[in-house]
């Protein structure tokens, strides 16, 4: 862990002279603001065309504004931190930096973990700048609306970040090429999408679902008991991934 | 004798290819070392193992008395790689900031060494970030932070190669500097840098190192059985007499002078003296011809 506090603050400042730090947040924050405008103005959207084919929408209440919220986090948002980080360390180490480097007193470890705490850290902050943003216009527009539901499901949205980013940084120290890394970041993602399917306990415990326990805490409906098992099998997933991804990257010749 | 860097047959397969095979290693304490071959010779493999970088297939490396896997030695050692690549959204003075804050070096001392090292490689006042540097600047830089934790021992691989004469003779500058200090390990096919830097060199030919030994004891376990020879007056007769004589090789003349291979160099230079004198010529000059690094090193790579 030699150097991982440097490490980090080089990651930060990075993020900060790369624009990284006001781009990712500025995405998430438009789906703040656009998630309950649209859901608000979807019924006038379809409103002709429904009208035609005889149907009637309901009207949109801020259950709705929140589900769009979250379906364009775990959309769009899980795709953009997928193409943010793919690089992190495949690009460093394609370009030789990492041999400058790792040639000074910092460990391998420290090295990746420095990398996935800052990218996690400026996605939590993005995220939950979004879900204020979110939480301020569905309030705004709708009535009824429930702050801590809300966060509660940011929360867990965040549990489940943090696993397709320990993904994400999983590969891109398996791979020179941040191309090659995504693509294994997404191939991962639908294995770990499809695991719940063959078994019961993965059915209930998988990081996978832990996107349905978001959409039942955002609705407000009381957390079923498995969530905790599901947090649980999630942080022993992060350290699974990072611990296989500092000694892959230890073995790795630069 | 006390030594920075020892390797015992060390080796690093890539599959069927051997990058480097049974290499020992014995660099000296204060010496300036050129790490000598071909293209493809095993180089930069070797030096990665050294530094840690890639793990040998077989094979022990002490490093300043540490064994390379334990990494103890980093800092006290500096890498300028073969194509230095940096943050490219940094300036030069960061990075070097950024080095030296990793070596833990107090933020006052740190400061006095960047600027330092900024006015020796010529880099000082430049405020363009690295991403927009020319490879000379990044060549500089990279020796600026390969010096910036006062390394007792640096390593080099290839550091000229890609450098204009001017950028060449300051790197060249530079490792004279240093090397009052400092060991230096450095790769290199540019045999007229060794010659100017080093005081000892080894030579590796296919992963395999051929010989290690000083720059003089080279040239002298190297030296020709040949002679040079200049004189005045018709040197015809005089060559047409010297083919007969058992102990002579070959003859040839280039540039006034007469080359004389020899099979006996002590035999000959009795003998030659007599000859001039019986065929009427006057001696200005005999002298023993030397093979320069050049001539050894191909004698000793070719195949």
């Amino acid at each position: 862990m030699k150097n991982f506090g440097r490490m980090f603050c080089k990651e930060i400042r990075e993020f900060l002279r790369t624009y990284k730090i006001y781009v990712v947040p500025g995405l998430f924050l438009l789906f703040g603001f656009v998630s309950p405008i649209l859901t608000k103005l979807m019924p006038k959207l379809l409103g002709s065309l429904v009208t035609e084919m005889g149907i009637t929408l309901p009207e949109m209440t801020w259950l709705d504004s929140y589900g769009q919220f979250f379906k364009n986090l775990t959309q769009m948002g899980l795709l953009a931190i997928i193409l943010t980080t793919m690089g992190a360390i495949a690009d460093e180490r394609n370009r030789g930096v990492t041999q400058l480097v790792l040639t000074k007193p910092v460990s391998r470890t420290g090295y990746v973990l420095a990398k996935y705490a800052a990218n996690l850290l400026l996605i939590s902050v993005a995220t939950l700048l979004a879900f204020i943003a979110a939480w301020y216009y569905t309030n705004i527009l709708f009535t009824g609306t429930n702050f801590i539901a809300g966060l509660m499901a940011t929360g867990l949205y965040l549990i489940y970040v943090a696993v397709i980013l320990a993904l994400t940084i999983f590969c891109s120290a398996l791979t020179k090429s941040a191309i090659a890394a995504g693509g294994l970041t997404v191939l991962g993602l639908v294995i770990l999408n499809l695991l719940p399917l063959f078994s019961k306990t993965l059915n209930k415990f998988s990081p996978a679902v832990l996107t349905d326990y978001m959409s039942q805490a955002a609705a407000g409906t009381a957390a079923s008991t498995d969530v905790w098992g599901a947090i649980a099998f999630a942080a022993c997933t992060v350290i699974l991934l990072l611990a296989s991804a500092s000694l892959l990257f230890s073995r790795k010749e630069l | 004798m006390d030594y920075v860097i020892q390797t015992e047959n060390l080796c690093r397969q890539f599959g069927t290819v051997r990058a480097v095979h049974n290499l020992s290693l014995n660099v000296p304490k204060g010496s300036v070392y050129g790490f000598l071959g071909p293209n493809g010779a095993g180089k930069t493999t070797t030096i990665k193992l050294l530094l840690g970088l890639t793990k040998p297939s077989s094979g022990s490396i002490r490093v300043l008395g540490q064994p390379a896997a334990s990494r103890n030695y980093l800092h006290r050692i500096g890498f300028l790689p073969d194509v230095p690549n940096f943050y490219p959204w940094m300036r030069g003075d960061e990075f070097l900031t950024f080095a030296g804050q990793l070596f833990s070096i107090p933020p006052s001392e740190l400061k006095k060494r960047s600027s330092e090292l900024l006015e020796i490689t010529g880099l000082k006042g430049v405020k363009t970030k690295i991403g927009g540097y020319s490879r000379g600047m990044k060549q500089r830089l990279g020796l600026a932070q390969a010096l910036i934790n006062q390394p007792d021992l640096v390593f080099m691989d290839e550091p000229t190669s890609a450098l204009d004469p001017i950028g060449r003779k300051e790197i060249l500058e530079t490792i004279s500097l240093i090397s009052d200090r400092c060991t230096v390990f450095f790769s290199t096919h540019i045999l007229t840098d060794v010659e100017r830097v080093c005081d000892r060199v080894g030579i590796l030919k296919q992963g395999e190192l051929i010989t290690e030994e000083t720059i003089e004891g080279l040239h002298k376990r190297f030296a020709k059985n040949a002679l040079r020879l200049e004189v005045t007056g018709d040197s015809g007769p005089f060559i047409s007499a010297l083919k007969s004589k058992k102990w002579l090789q070959m003859v040839e003349q280039q540039n006034g002078s007469i080359i004389l291979t020899v099979f006996d160099l002590q035999t000959a230079q009795q003998k030659i003296p007599s000859l001039l004198a019986q065929h009427n010529l006057g001696l200005c000059k005999l002298e023993q011809v030397e093979m320069n690094l050049e001539d050894i090193f191909v004698r000793l790579v070719k195949p």
